[in-house]
Parts: structure tokens; C-alpha cells; sequence
């Protein structure tokens, strides 16, 4: 029991960095239908640039945790949005009007080119940092074992949730919400109506680079250690979870990524752990069969 | 200018952490920075001249082709038409005039292994438009096949050739028959999805495939039964040539020059079939597709 309690811990705190993740896939694919492949390597360079801006504040005195935090989770989400926006003026925007698969094979294209240029600009070495966070509570024990909450996983629940409910605020709320609620219907319609459609887009992949950055700094925290392969196996997993909670639902995403976490971290606690990444793509397999349009999503209906 | 100065701070945004700074692990273990402002000074310069030429030649057409003159055009299109069949002689004789050097012959082999591999999947991808990225799966299945039978049960080369090419495609017909009703980008995520779940399987099963280790010991292929040994019963010696080990090496590539001649012109073929017209159908548009009674599924 007290083991079982454990692992829901475990899980819903990876479930919330994939839900994070989450969200810039089923964000992009509901506006443009487009499956950003490069996203996972987003959160990658975002884990990167968090690590990197620790070690600068480190050398150059700033060594107050929450104030090094903040700092951190400020430019990482700047820098990353940044990437978010090249990446898609260079490599998606100038393929708006291609045949439909070109923007898929564009993105595993700037998939290999942001792996390789992490592994060629930083080493393909794990790069470790120390742990930041520490301390945390045991919620109860039994059968010699205790159930510890670390402080970490508290942060990382907590942030999520601010996130998602900041979020939600923006798309239900402000004009810019609106405008890719609009895009997301019906694109040329947007267009007519006076939506600047590209800078839609644009801000679309921006804010979804953003939450990935902040992904990758609570993954950092969490696991301690980034190399440059993890975007590649974090971007399918939470892409399953997008597709689980039905993609281009928001909501859904964030449910995607909890389950998708709880399998994980269930499969690998009960049954083996070197087959936990095949239980993932397995799960996508069963979704894609048997319901494509995932637990809370919209059916798609195919024009001529 | 301003186009230029505007692609240089986007590009230091962009490097300066990851490109101005490189992270190793020191003596104790922890990271360590080391600046490297040469290289993000490179790279802010070819940002700014990229950025500078964007916006000079902002409205030019950039079809070079168009300035040149149309009797070298001409000249250019009759030397192309030879082009091809040249180079095909060029991989026929290739092996004699490079006998000796393995590397080539070693180069010629990887080339034409990954020119089968294209071939076929321009059958899935450029044919039916069926975006497959779990392809190499496939490649794997083979290998491993081939591998396990010739070390388990020592057959010879040429039986076990077909019958891994045949497992392959047996486990193609098996991946193949839940993804058929998916289209286009769901496609491509399963394909994607079963690749990644074959890679694991065959890297954690270390009983059967011997995990990372992979398969050693493989017996080499003789010709048609003749080994490439030194000795009398060899190739060298039945054939009256001198003995140098490069001879199993000009084997196997005119083996998978022959193989990737055939995989080509069965594809030429297949275009012209009924089977192929339904594929590049389907490629163009699925629903018209369907409204005019060809079974997608069965395609």
C-alpha cells in the first residue's frame, strides 16, 4: 500500500512535467494541424539553457536558491521561446502552403538539427548538477517503508498547476486567446476577419517553447542530470499523451500527461523497468488503433 | 544593415548560452564553464552578413538557372541523359579497377546497402505516400534474422538470404495490417512508434538477440558453395586467380549491386500494374480514392 502511494507520487509528478510538454503539441497541432516533431527538442535546449544559466549565476556569486530560481525559470523561458520562434519562422512558416507531410518531415529535420548541435556545442556527455532542492516530508510509514513528498515534487505539482490555470486564463480570456480559439476553426476565416494569422502562429509556438522551457528546468531539478537524447524520448512520450487526452484539447493534454506519467512510473515499478519506453509507444499504438481522437477530444471530420 | 543587426541579436539570443559557453566536468565532478567567444563571434558574423544579404536581395528572384545561356542549357540536358548510364557502368567495373582497395570496396558496399534501403522505401513513401518512419525496423528484422539463422542453424548464404528477406516482410504484413486504416500524420507517429518499440525489444532481450552485444560470429557467405578460403578447395584456386581476401568483399557487392538493380526495376514495373496506379492514386487524394471503389485497406 504504502508502496503503491509512493509511485502515485512518483507518477503524478512526471505526468506533470510531460502535461507541460504536453500542451506546446496539441497547442500547435489545433491551430495549424501541423505534429511539431521538434517540440520534445525544445524541451531539451530548454533543460540546457537552465543549466547553463545556474552555472553562470553560480560563477558569478548568485547563490540564493529561490532568487537563482527565478532568474533561471525567467530566461530559460525567454531564451526558449526564442528557439520556439526561429524554429518556426525558418523551417514551418515558409512550408504553410506545401503538400501536407512537408512541415512533419521539416520538423524531424530540426529534430536531428537541435540534437546534434547540443551534442556538438555542449559534449554528448550527461551534464549533472547538483541538487538544488532539498528536504521534504514523510507522509506516513508502514511495512518498513515511508512515503516521502520531497520538496521538489511539491514545487513541480505547484508550478504545473499555476501554469495550467495561468494558461487557461489566457486562452478563455484575453484577445489573444480568442484569436487562436478563431485560428483553430477555421484559418482562412481568421484571416478574413482582421486575425494577424501569422503572429498568431508565431505566439502559439512561443508561449508552447515556453512551457516547454519550463519543463525542462523542473526536469532538470528533478532528475539532476540533461544530456542531449532526452528530448527525443520525452517528446514521443508526452506526444502519446497528447493524442491520449485528445489533441488540440487543452485539458486534455494536461490528463494525457498524468496518465501517461502514472503508466510509467506503475510499469516500471510493478512489472520491468527496461521495457517502460515500449509500454509508452505500446500505449500510443493501442490509442491511435482504437481511439484516435484520444479521451476528451473532438471528432475529426474529413472534408473533400 | 538593419536586417543584418537584427538577425545578429536574434542569433545572440539564441547562442550565447549554449554556443558562448561550453560545460565539461572537471576534476571534482561538477560542471565547469569554459567561454568560447570565438565561436559565438563567428556565429554572430555570419548571422549579421546573412541577415545583411536577406534584406539586399529582398524581392530578387533567386533562379540562378535563368542567367545562364539556353545553348548550354541544351548542351547540359543531352550530357544528363548519358549521365546516368554512365555512372551505372562506372558501379559495374568499379570492383575489377579497385580490386585491392578494400576501403573502396568497403564504400561501395555501405552505399549501395543504404541505395537499397532508399529504393524500397521510395516503393512505401513515393509510391503509395504512405510516410513509414519506422522503415528501418525492417532492416533490423533482416539483419537479426539472418544473423540468428546462420548461427543457430548453419545454413548458407543463399538459403538464409530469402528467408530473412521473407521474416522482414512477414513482419511488415504484421505491423502493417492495425496501422492501415490511419492516415497521413497518425500514420507517420505509429510507424514511428513501432520502429522505436522494435529497437528496445531487440536491445533488451539479451537472451535471444544478446542485447547490446549483438550477434558475433556469423559465418562468412561462400560462392554458391565454394568458400573464400586460401586453400585448394577455395575460390581463388577453382577459378585459377590468385588468392587476396578482397574477392568475398567483390562478391558481396555485385550480391547487392544485383539486389538493388532488381529492387529498381521491380518497382518500374509495379507502376505499371494495376496495383501501382491504385498506389500512386491513393497518394494523390484517399478520398477520391475511396469514392471510386479502390480498397484502400487492401492497397
Amino acid at each position: 500500500m504504502e508502496y503503491f502511494v509512493q509511485q502515485l507520487i512518483n507518477g503524478i509528478t512526471l505526468g506533470s512535467i510531460y502535461g507541460l510538454i504536453a500542451i506546446g503539441y496539441t497547442m500547435v497541432y489545433g491551430i495549424i494541424g501541423m505534429i511539431n516533431f521538434a517540440h520534445g527538442d525544445i524541451f531539451m535546449v530548454g533543460a540546457f539553457i537552465a543549466l547553463i544559466t545556474f552555472l553562470v549565476l553560480v560563477a558569478i556569486g548568485i547563490t540564493a536558491v529561490p532568487l537563482a530560481l527565478l532568474i533561471v525559470l525567467i530566461v530559460a523561458m525567454a531564451l526558449t521561446a526564442l528557439y520556439g520562434w526561429t524554429v518556426e519562422r525558418i523551417a514551418y512558416r515558409p512550408l504553410r502552403h506545401s503538400f501536407r507531410l512537408a512541415p512533419l518531415i521539416s520538423a524531424i529535420g530540426i529534430s536531428i538539427v537541435l540534437q546534434n548541435y547540443v551534442q556538438v556545442a555542449q559534449g554528448a556527455r550527461v551534464k549533472p548538477l547538483p541538487p538544488l532542492i532539498h528536504g521534504g516530508y514523510t507522509l506516513f510509514e508502514g511495512n518498513d517503508f515511508a512515503v516521502r513528498l520531497s520538496n521538489i515534487q511539491v514545487i513541480v505539482v505547484v508550478t504545473t498547476l499555476f501554469l495550467m490555470v495561468g494558461f487557461s486564463f489566457l486562452v478563455a480570456r484575453t484577445r489573444l486567446g480568442r484569436n487562436m480559439r478563431a485560428c483553430e476553426q477555421d484559418l482562412k476565416m481568421a484571416a478574413l476577419l482582421g486575425i494577424d494569422v501569422d503572429r498568431t502562429i508565431s505566439l502559439t509556438f512561443v508561449i508552447g517553447a515556453a512551457l516547454a522551457a519550463v519543463a525542462g528546468l523542473m526536469f532538470l531539478l528533478y532528475y539532476g542530470v540533461v544530456d542531449f537524447f532526452i528530448g527525443f524520448l520525452a517528446g514521443v512520450k508526452a506526444f502519446t499523451a497528447a493524442v491520449l487526452g485528445g489533441i488540440g484539447s487543452l485539458p486534455g493534454a494536461m490528463l494525457g500527461g498524468l496518465l501517461i506519467g502514472l503508466i510509467e512510473t506503475f510499469w516500471s515499478a510493478y512489472f520491468s523497468i527496461e521495457y517502460k519506453d515500449v509500454a509508452a509507444f505500446s500505449v500510443l499504438v493501442v490509442v491511435m488503433i482504437f481511439l484516435p481522437t484520444g479521451i476528451l477530444g473532438r471528432p475529426e471530420i474529413e472534408k473533400v | 544593415m538593419k536586417s543584418g543587426a537584427l538577425a545578429a541579436i536574434v542569433a545572440f539570443g539564441l547562442f550565447s548560452l549554449l554556443i558562448g559557453i561550453r560545460t565539461d566536468q572537471g576534476p571534482t565532478g561538477a560542471l565547469e564553464l569554459e567561454p568560447r567567444l570565438m565561436a559565438l563571434g563567428a556565429f554572430l558574423a555570419v548571422a549579421f552578413v546573412g541577415g545583411f544579404l536577406r534584406g539586399w536581395l529582398a524581392g530578387e528572384p533567386l533562379d540562378f538557372t535563368s542567367y545562364l545561356p539556353d545553348e548550354l542549357k541544351a548542351a547540359a540536358t543531352q550530357v544528363g541523359r548519358f549521365f546516368g548510364l554512365a555512372l551505372l557502368a562506372f558501379a559495374i567495373v568499379e570492383p575489377i579497377v579497385f580490386y585491392n582497395n578494400r576501403y573502396v570496396l568497403d564504400l561501395g558496399i555501405l552505399v549501395l546497402t543504404y541505395v537499397m534501403l532508399g529504393w524500397g522505401l521510395n516503393i512505401v513513401v513515393g509510391l503509395a505516400g504512405l510516410l513509414d518512419l519506422g522503415y528501418v525496423a525492417f532492416y533490423a528484422v533482416g539483419a537479426y534474422s539472418y544473423a540468428l539463422l546462420a548461427q543457430n542453424f548453419g545454413w548458407s548464404f543463399w538459403i538464409c538470404l530469402p528467408i530473412a528477406g521473407l521474416l522482414a516482410a512477414g513482419w511488415g504484413v504484421i505491423l502493417g495490417f492495425p496501422v492501415l486504416r490511419l492516415r497521413g500524420d497518425y500514420l507517420a507517429i505509429v510507424t514511428l512508434a513501432f520502429g522505436e518499440i522494435i529497437r528496445l525489444v531487440l536491445l533488451n532481450w539479451q537472451s535471444f538477440t544478446g542485447g547490446p552485444n549483438g550477434v558475433s560470429g556469423i559465418p562468412r557467405p561462400s560462392f554458391f558453395g565454394i568458400p573464400f578460403t586460401a586453400d585448394e578447395k577455395g575460390f581463388a584456386a577453382t577459378f585459377g586467380l590468385e588468392f587476396t581476401p578482397t574477392h568475398r568483399i567483390v562478391f558481396l557487392y555485385y550480391v547487392i549491386l544485383a539486389l538493388a538493380l532488381l529492387t529498381n526495376w521491380v518497382t518500374l514495373r509495379l507502376r505499371r500494374l494495376p496495383v501501382g496506379r491504385a498506389w500512386e492514386a491513393l497518394r494523390e487524394d484517399e478520398i477520391a480514392c475511396r469514392s471510386l471503389c479502390i480498397n484502400t485497406t487492401k492497397s
